[in-house]
């Protein structure tokens, strides 16, 4: 079990609440909590680093692309294990000359500030605000010792706008921009529970909803030392996730949450499914992605919304595939869904991704509902079984193949669960097609689900999807998602009481709006506390 | 050349493994000595999936020593390596036995253990391994002399990320090495960096100058925050520090200087810059019809590495989930490999002629980069003489799904450290440790754990290693040399 059932008493974690109003940095305020998790500093994304690079300089191209892609922990790319390796560096390098040479054009420094005495002075304070704003908080003096040195270093050798290209890169490529630190202030004793800085504070919170630095707003927050209470901070995260940007990083977790980043690449035998085709997985990837853009827009984020709607947003392929009235010029828009079908569950998009290349799986589709919507564990096989599923079979059902797991007794502890979930999803092929027989005998979609408060017999996946959107189970769910994608980190005992608010707040409004839940999460004192490591 | 003869042939004389050790080192010893003139020894590993027919697989004897075998009869896999059989080492009866010792066997398992040893730790809800991998190990023991300690390569990557099944190098924490997949990228890598020949020399000091200057602000940048961290945390910078430090190494060939390399001047030739790899957009780099071109490309970069000596390590996993190219519309894995104990014919013979085609396949993609290499003058030899190729494979039997008895061939002239133009078994033909097995985390007698062949590589290289990975297989692989 990933969650803990150990419970420290909330009175002991909130210490009284500081009324200092010291300055951010002079004089140590007490923590607000007993416990916290560790110190750590995290390495950019690759669309963390181009967001990064166009907040620094407005107009940057995307320079991340040939970078190479995050692995993913527990589903999600946004881990904090995310290293700079030797290819990585030299990715980095490349980019940083590129964004360097870019961010040289747009600033001008040579114009700005001509030969003479003031030259330097002149060019190190543009530069220095450059540094500055990539470190997404002010220069130490050690900073500045170190920049000066670079500067000078670089203009010994170079004519000023080639001096002033080195510098830049040196900051594209420096670990102070491609690290967010979470460390608290220096000075900090070792394994003690010590406030984030107010800067580290803003790019946290920043990271969390829209991938890209801290704002202006945000910095004069932190500067200010308006970041310290749970309403400041609310205010700052509703503002933010009213941005473009926000849904963005929501878009990006539903698609790592539902498992569906790898459409683009999706492969099936069009032997077995004749509407297969490139053209089919433009369609289906657009329909998914203008269903969650729209979910996001004008629905609030509801997850509700997300796992039961009964309407899609279809092109003519699409509308013609799930038999149902078309936008009258055939381009994509917004359509109800055949009653069998409900939310995003039942996309063709979910149904292939968790299928076979030539079949549907119960087995995906089982494992995808328990362990991403129920946020159940499912250990791996035994060592002792040999895997080997079923082939295909002209005279006979996918259901009929695959019930012999629950024969094995080894197998069947987790087939138990697994598999009446996949089998409620056999009225859908292994593309997503509706279908009433397979192989000329007629299908059986019956299907149940064990839930916290009992069981849930069904018939079909839009049935299971309509009792997945109002599900305490889900509810209790997509706030663990949300915080191992924002947090970066599988959750610990420390994580109980913010885990529990994050999803008393989710579930407080019965449309499941996953703004709600990372506004709780950055409200919590565990967001800006950590324990400072012991070397 | 002749050198290595002899030795050969001393080796030959000595016979018997027991000997072998305390040779190998000795012969290390004076390799160290000797390398003002030694071409240097390289090492790639190739991983491909999905597990063979052993009936098909193992080559065929054809007289009384294991010299005496022959790839070519019906139905072989390995036949496209006919022509290169004198160079093969083919090793039959090798096990992934920490996957079934020590928790996880399955598809999981044999990516991460191929190259650590390791056994699987599943404790991070991903499957990784507890140590790093053979080819990370090498890189950092003998590629600091070079531009770049390693390259990992992808032939083909469906889904564009890294996941369980296409990653075979990992650091010592534990942590996946990224690959890359464009050979264009990696051209640009390897080559692109370099300046205009024949600059002018004072041009060329202060573009190095410059050079300098910025990687000392980023090891700067970079130590002051490691010097911050402790633990986990801090490893992290290291890594940062460790590649900032390859970039440095890198800026002094950035000069008109010749290569200070100790080895003979690879031909001109095989290391120029040649033609340029076109480029694909990420679109086609996920296109699996283009599979095959894309493959040939990385191995005509590891050549081209090679034989510029930019780097002496290279891992690349080929993985095809069909093969459009050669007619295999099926999904290789679940229509193929899952089915090949079928009974009913003429399916079985249809599947299993299948599963040699796609095997072949796999075969012809070694052969090349044999070939390749061979194309490569390196004194009196030729860079294959001087390479150690590891091809591993995911499972053992594919309609069992084991991980006992994996496909392992050792290909090239392995700098004369292995006894090539062989057939052997690493256990007798015909044992099966799974007979005796009392299930996971229980003893698989009488198998013979891949980490031995992972030590004796890595003694082959110089590391003085009596383990790699898990510590309870010790020792090299007798019979190598």
């Amino acid at each position: 079990m990933r969650i803990i059932r150990f419970c420290i008493p909330a009175a002991l974690l909130l210490a009284a609440a500081s009324c200092s109003s010291d300055k951010p940095g002079t004089g140590k305020e007490p923590p607000e909590v007993s416990e916290a998790s560790s110190a750590r500093v995290r390495r950019l994304t690759r669309v963390e680093y181009d967001n990064s690079l166009a907040t620094v300089v407005p107009g940057m191209p995307s320079l991340s692309g040939t970078f190479a892609p995050e692995d993913t922990i527990l589903g999600f790319s946004t881990h904090d294990r995310l290293q700079v390796t030797s290819l990585l560096a030299d990715q980095v390098d490349n980019a940083a000359l590129n964004a360097a040479l870019f961010a040289k054009n747009q600033l001008k420094i040579h114009e700005k500030c001509p030969s003479g005495a003031d030259e330097e002075q002149c060019t190190t304070d543009i530069l220095f605000d450059v540094a500055s704003r990539a470190f997404r908080r002010p220069l130490t003096t050690e900073d500045r010792a170190d920049l000066l040195a670079f500067w000078q270093d670089a203009r010994k050798t170079a004519d000023p706008q080639t001096a002033h290209r080195i510098f830049l890169q040196g900051i594209f490529a420096s670990a102070s921009f491609l690290y967010r630190t979470e460390l608290g202030e220096q000075g900090e004793g070792a394994n003690q529970v010590a406030r984030m800085t107010p800067y580290e504070v803003a790019s946290a919170l920043s990271f969390a909803i829209t991938a890209a630095p801290p704002d202006a707003e945000l910095l004069a927050a932190a500067e200010a030392g308006e970041l310290k209470t749970a309403d400041q901070r609310e205010a700052h995260a509703r503002r933010l996730l009213a941005t473009p940007a926000a849904q963005k990083r929501l878009a990006h977790f539903i698609r790592e949450w539902l498992g569906i980043t790898g459409l683009a690449n999706l492969n099936k035998n069009n032997q077995v499914f004749p509407a297969f085709s490139a053209a089919f997985k433009d369609s289906s990837q657009a329909e998914t992605r203008a269903f969650i853009d729209h979910v996001l827009a004008n629905e609030g984020g509801s997850v509700k919304e997300l796992l039961g709607a009964n309407y899609t947003f279809a092109d003519g392929r699409m509308s013609q595939f799930y038999g149902t009235t078309s936008t009258p010029n055939g381009t994509i828009g917004k359509v109800p869904l055949p009653a069998d079908r409900a939310g995003i569950l039942t996309q063709a998009s979910v149904l292939a991704t968790y299928a076979l290349f030539d079949s549907s799986s119960p087995i995906r589709r089982g494992k995808f509902v328990l362990t991403r919507l129920l946020c159940r564990e499912i250990p791996p096989p035994p060592a002792t079984v040999v895997i080997i599923p079923p082939a295909p079979a002209a005279d006979s059902t996918t259901r009929a193949r695959f019930a012999a797991h629950t024969n094995n007794p080894a197998c069947a502890g987790c087939h138990r669960s697994l598999d009446p979930i996949g089998f409620g999803f056999e009225n859908f092929d292994g593309l997503g097609k509706s279908r009433t027989t397979e192989n000329g005998i007629a299908v059986d979609a019956s299907g149940s689900l064990e839930h916290s408060n009992g069981t849930f017999p069904f018939t079909g996946g839009g049935e299971l999807a309509r009792f997945l959107s109002t599900s305490d189970d889900v509810a209790n769910c997509v706030p663990l998602q949300l915080f191992r994608y924002a947090m970066g980190r599988e959750e610990d005992t420390v994580d109980e009481q913010l885990l529990s608010e994050m999803r008393t707040a989710f579930k407080a409004n019965p449309r499941l709006q996953l703004g709600d839940a990372l506004v709780s999460l950055v409200r919590s004192p565990y967001f800006t506390h950590r324990r400072t490591l012991s070397p | 050349m002749l050198r290595q003869l002899s030795r050969r042939n001393l080796l030959k004389l000595l016979g018997g493994s027991a000997a072998a050790l305390p040779l190998a080192n000795l012969l290390g010893t004076s390799d160290a000595h000797a390398q003002t003139t030694a071409p240097p020894l390289r090492f790639v590993a190739i991983f491909t999936p999905h597990g063979c027919l052993p009936e098909f697989w193992n080559p065929q004897s054809t007289g009384a020593t294991d010299a005496d075998f022959t790839l070519d009869f019906a139905n072989s896999m390995l036949l496209p390596l006919q022509p290169h059989k004198s160079k093969l080492l083919v090793v039959d009866g090798l096990d992934y036995r920490v996957l079934y010792e020590h928790g996880l066997t399955g598809h999981e398992g044999a990516p991460v253990t191929f190259l650590t040893g390791s056994k699987v730790n599943t404790a991070s809800g991903d499957d990784l391994p507890e140590s790093a991998s053979l080819d990370q190990v090498l890189g950092n023991a003998i590629g600091g002399g070079t531009k770049f300690r390693s390259l990992q390569l992808n032939a083909w990557e469906q889904f564009g990320g890294q996941h369980v099944y296409n990653s075979i190098s990992f650091t010592a924490n534990g942590s996946r090495v990224p690959f890359e997949r464009d050979p264009a990228a990696v051209y640009q890598r390897l080559f692109g960096n370099a300046p205009p020949p024949a600059a002018d020399p004072a041009e060329a000091d202060k573009l190095i100058a410059r050079r300098k200057s910025l990687l000392g602000f980023l090891t700067k940048d970079a130590t002051r925050l490691r010097d911050r961290l402790a633990g986990e945390e801090r490893q992290k910078l290291e890594a940062h520090l460790e590649a900032l430090a390859d970039i440095e190494r890198r800026i002094g060939s950035l000069s008109t200087a010749p290569n200070p390399a100790p080895t003979p001047v690879p031909s001109t030739e095989a290391c120029s810059a040649g033609v340029v790899p076109p480029q694909y957009g990420l679109g086609e780099l996920g296109n699996l019809a283009r599979l095959p071109e894309l493959t040939k490309l990385h191995m005509d970069m590891i050549t081209r590495a090679f034989a510029c000596d930019f780097t002496r390590v290279a891992t690349i996993t080929i993985s095809a989930p069909s093969m459009p190219w050669i007619q295999i519309n099926e999904d290789v894995h679940n229509d193929l490999a899952h089915r090949l104990d079928v009974t009913t014919e003429p399916l079985r013979t249809q599947i299993r002629t299948k599963m040699v085609t796609a095997q072949r396949w796999y075969a012809e993609q070694v052969a090349y980069l044999m070939t390749q290499l061979a194309s490569v003058q390196e004194g009196s030899g030729t860079a294959l003489d001087n390479t150690i190729i590891l091809w591993g494979n995911e499972l053992g039997d594919a309609s069992g799904h084991m991980n006992v008895r994996v496909p392992t061939v050792l290909a090239g002239g392995a700098g004369g450290r292995f006894r090539m133009g062989r057939f052997i078994h690493a256990r007798p033909a015909g044992s099966n440790p799974l007979s005796g097995w009392g299930g996971p985390g229980s003893p698989l007698p009488g198998a013979v754990a891949h980490n031995k062949l992972l030590v004796s590589i890595a003694q082959a290289f110089g590391v003085n290693v009596n383990t790699f990975g898990h510590p309870d297989y010790t020792g090299p692989l007798a019979g190598l040399t």
